[in-house]
């Protein structure tokens, strides 16, 4: 793995020069996106739903960033290895670089990103606090979450393809389960199969998790512990069986892509 | 020591049946739960063998035997399903020549991509840099996106990182078909210097004269299974043999298939290609005469029989067809057998692979043969210039006057075609033959392909079927003829010619290596400048002069780099 490195590296600097080729701001994409989006969300929900959450562009932004995080390493991961079938049958490298090198060019994006926040936190006069330099814990966190979903996504597409048509929808409806412009609270807190709605969002998403955590460190300056620790094991059981799927079945990819 | 070594390797590959295919069940099969939805096919079985370090093993067989595969385990992207791969050293792949080019990213770019892909650091690529856009002669073009580049632009690229990176063991697969003839010559030097360099080399194609070239020992895999394996002469001849006359040599027995091996009682029992000096051949040059031997054994007395014999190229078109009944009506056949010759002529066809099918019959019922043998003899044609090409060879002769018509000449009556005039060649100014024939390194000409000084004009060498002749003046007081010649490319085979001086026969010469050595022919001094006419010819031939996509008959003949006089 040592001396592919390099390689890593250089499929990354690919895939953002090609990315970035022949369009006129390059790079500033990566601020301009989120700020658009955010735009779109703020007058949507301000004025159509008059949403009471403070600050919210701010809300939004702390819950699209990582979601745009996951969401853009996710589809790219996804294809990755089927994407590059040319490069499968005639190279040999560490399958595992694919949808890694997606992971990587989307966190790439992220964390420059998360300037974005810093930026309309001074703007809004909010006020920082300590926890704040927790955010690249949160942000390393879902890293390996991501990561770990990437390469079973890759995997499986190669095995079924099938799974591109699912996972369009599949994100679309995850989008919607995370508290991403809503917070948790304004969900009715049923009963549901003995335990609470919100407790089943929490327990069962990551994602929500991750938003709210993001939320709790870099705004409101307090420290989740307790069911940071759970998504923390879900997301190194996701790592661990990404990898192991692909250390599995990466040798039959150039056979049946 | 051992560069690679393969171990009963198999590979296997599932069939999936378009009627069987469904998710679940595919996902099933793949994750080895449930029954198998798939067939087996077994692409490679128990295949072993050994390259040593330094060495150059070619592998041949027909599309779909698993050559590729071979290569592909090789590398790394296919693993074996039994058996054990084990390399010393770096491989490298030339499995297709830009693999891994990104399509957005300029020339620079891709080659530090592609530097990564192989494992080798910005910093070690940076060195090497140079050479690869140098070699590639893309200076030009180089931080273009490759996705402009010309097909020929974008293969240079990848073989000249390829070439650059020197991987201990190379691997490459059909890809010297690339770029221009310049280019393609840049390669094989550059290939040659790659394996004088002691390093292992694999290499696919389908060109049996490629491999020849290159390869120390060849490898015949015919439908994933070791066919043969051992000395490339031996092994291209034999593939050659199977795969281009699959049917020659074989004589049906009478009696068995009506159409095919005909009733008897006359069997053809060999039927060759006897060229102008009387020796089975087969391969000719076009302008060359041979005659077709059918030898015969016969039951009883047939008083009227009558043979035949067709010609169709590999292609299956078919050229000739011709019959002893049109010319010598019936003829006898005595119960001991006997010999037909038929004489075809200077050979007027086209560089390629011929079939030549042969048979008997009664005369006045063809439908009812007593013997035939369908493609019974393959016959190579080879150019007899290095351009030519063309599917027939027409015999021409120039004649050159002024514009003005000359009142005494066009009263002449048409010059009619000397024999001499038919072979291809020129008419040499005597009084102005050079005193010696001196090409640089790496400009050999070859004799055995064609002859062409270009430098010299007008030209004092010319050029007829395996022989060149050339014209020099010998000056006063000088004694020998000295000539600087060896074997093209990899030749491991040596050649034996004459050398004739003045139609004299004065003796004749053996080369045996890759390595220019003087061959000294001792003249009489004479006193006086005088023309010498020299004629070098070639014994053996036999080499199929003409195979795989691009004919090439330089293999065949001596590279002469020098001829003069002392």
């Amino acid at each position: 793995m040592g001396s592919f490195t390099d390689l890593l590296r250089n499929m990354v600097v690919r895939d953002l020069k090609v990315r970035y080729r022949n369009s006129v701001l390059g790079f500033g994409w990566s601020l301009l996106q989120p700020l658009l989006m955010m735009l779109v969300f703020t007058v949507v929900f301000k004025v159509l739903t008059r949403t009471e959450i403070p600050n919210y562009p701010l809300f939004l932004l702390t819950g699209l960033l990582p979601w745009n995080f996951t969401h853009s390493a996710l589809s790219t991961a996804l294809r990755s290895v089927t994407g590059n079938a040319g490069l499968i049958t005639k190279v040999y490298f560490p399958r595992e670089l694919l949808p890694l090198s997606a992971v990587l060019g989307a966190f790439i994006h992220f964390v420059v990103a998360f300037a974005l926040l810093l930026v309309g936190m001074i703007a809004f006069g909010v006020e920082f606090t300590p926890t704040i330099l927790f955010v690249p814990v949160i942000m390393l966190l879902q890293l390996v979450l991501v990561t770990g979903l990437a390469m079973i996504l890759a995997a499986a597409n190669v095995l079924a393809r099938d799974l591109e048509q699912l996972v369009d929808v599949g994100l679309l409806a995850w989008f919607f389960l995370t508290p991403i412009f809503y917070a948790l609270a304004v969900v009715p807190n049923d009963q549901f199969l003995g335990l609470d709605v919100h407790r089943w969002v929490f327990s069962l998403n990551p994602m929500a998790t991750l938003v709210t955590d993001f939320r709790y460190v870099a705004l409101e300056g307090f420290l989740p512990i307790r069911h940071t620790a759970v998504t923390m094991v879900t997301a190194f059981a996701a790592l661990a069986f990404g990898w192991w799927l692909m250390r599995r079945f990466s040798r039959r990819f150039a056979e049946i892509v | 020591m051992t560069a690679v070594r393969f171990t009963n390797v198999s590979k296997r590959f599932e069939l999936v049946h378009p009627t069987r295919r469904s998710v679940f069940g595919h996902m099933g099969s793949i994750l080895g739960l449930g029954r198998k939805q798939t067939e087996e096919f077994w692409a490679l079985r128990d295949i072993s063998f050994e390259v040593d370090r330094g060495e150059t093993i070619g592998i041949i067989g027909p599309n779909g035997s698993g050559k590729t595969t071979i290569l592909k385990l090789l590398t790394g992207t296919l693993f074996p399903d039994e058996g054990s791969i084990e390399s010393n050293g770096k491989v490298f792949g030339l499995l297709e020549l830009g693999a891994g080019f990104h399509p957005d990213l300029s020339g620079r770019e891709n080659v530090f991509l592609n530097g990564s892909f192989l494992g080798i650091g910005r910093n070690e690529m940076a060195q090497l840099y140079d050479r690869i856009v140098e070699f590639a002669e893309l200076e030009r073009f180089i931080d273009t996106p490759v996705k402009h580049y010309s097909s020929g632009m974008y293969m240079r690229l990848g073989f000249a990182i390829a070439i650059a990176v020197s991987p201990d063991v190379m691997v490459i697969d059909e890809v010297l078909a690339v770029g221009d003839a310049a280019f393609a010559r840049k390669c094989y030097q550059a290939l040659a210097e790659v394996k004088k360099s002691g390093r292992t080399m694999l290499f696919v194609s389908h060109d049996p004269i490629q491999v020849r070239r290159f390869c120390d020992r060849v490898l015949w895999i015919d439908e994933g299974r070791t066919r043969r394996i051992g000395a490339t002469r031996e092994v291209i001849q034999d593939y050659l043999q199977t795969t281009l006359a699959p049917v020659s040599n074989e004589v049906y027995p009478p009696g068995e298939d009506p159409v095919r091996a005909g009733q008897g009682p006359l069997t053809i029992t060999d039927v060759y290609v006897q060229d102008a000096s009387r020796r089975r051949s087969h391969s000719v040059i076009p302008g060359e005469s041979v005659k077709l031997v059918i030898e015969y054994a016969c039951k009883e007395y047939l008083d009227e029989a009558a043979f035949g014999c067709s010609i169709r190229r590999s292609d299956g078109l078919y050229i000739h067809d011709a019959s002893s009944a049109s010319s010598h009506g019936p003829v006898s056949v005595q119960p001991d057998g006997g010999v037909v010759e038929c004489n075809l002529g200077p050979i007027s066809l086209g560089p390629g692979i011929y079939h030549v099918s042969v048979g008997a019959w009664p005369l006045n019922e063809k439908s009812r043969p007593y013997h035939l043998l369908h493609d019974a003899v393959t016959l190579y044609v080879g150019k007899a210039t290095v351009d030519q090409r063309g599917i027939a060879f027409i015999p021409n002769a120039w004649r050159f006057r002024s514009a003005m018509p000359d009142p005494a000449e066009s009263s002449k009556p048409e010059d009619t075609l000397q024999p001499d005039m038919v072979t291809p060649g020129l008419v040499v100014p005597w009084s102005r033959a050079p005193g010696a024939i001196i090409m640089g390194e790496g400009e050999e000409e070859y004799l055995g392909e064609g002859w062409h000084p270009v430098e010299l004009w007008p030209p004092s060498v010319r050029w007829i079927g395996r022989s060149a002749t050339v014209f020099l003046t010998q000056d006063v007081g000088q004694g020998a003829l000295v000539m600087s010649a060896c074997r093209p490319f990899h030749s491991d085979v040596g050649a034996t010619g004459h050398v004739k001086i003045n139609g004299e026969d004065l003796a004749t010469f053996r080369v045996n290596g890759m390595d220019f050595e003087d061959i000294v022919v001792p003249l009489d001094p004479v006193v006086k400048p005088t023309s010498l006419e020299i004629e070098l010819r070639i014994e053996e031939l036999f080499v199929p002069a003409v195979v795989g996509i691009d004919p090439d008959t330089r293999e065949l003949g001596l590279a002469i780099r020098q001829i003069r006089v002392e």
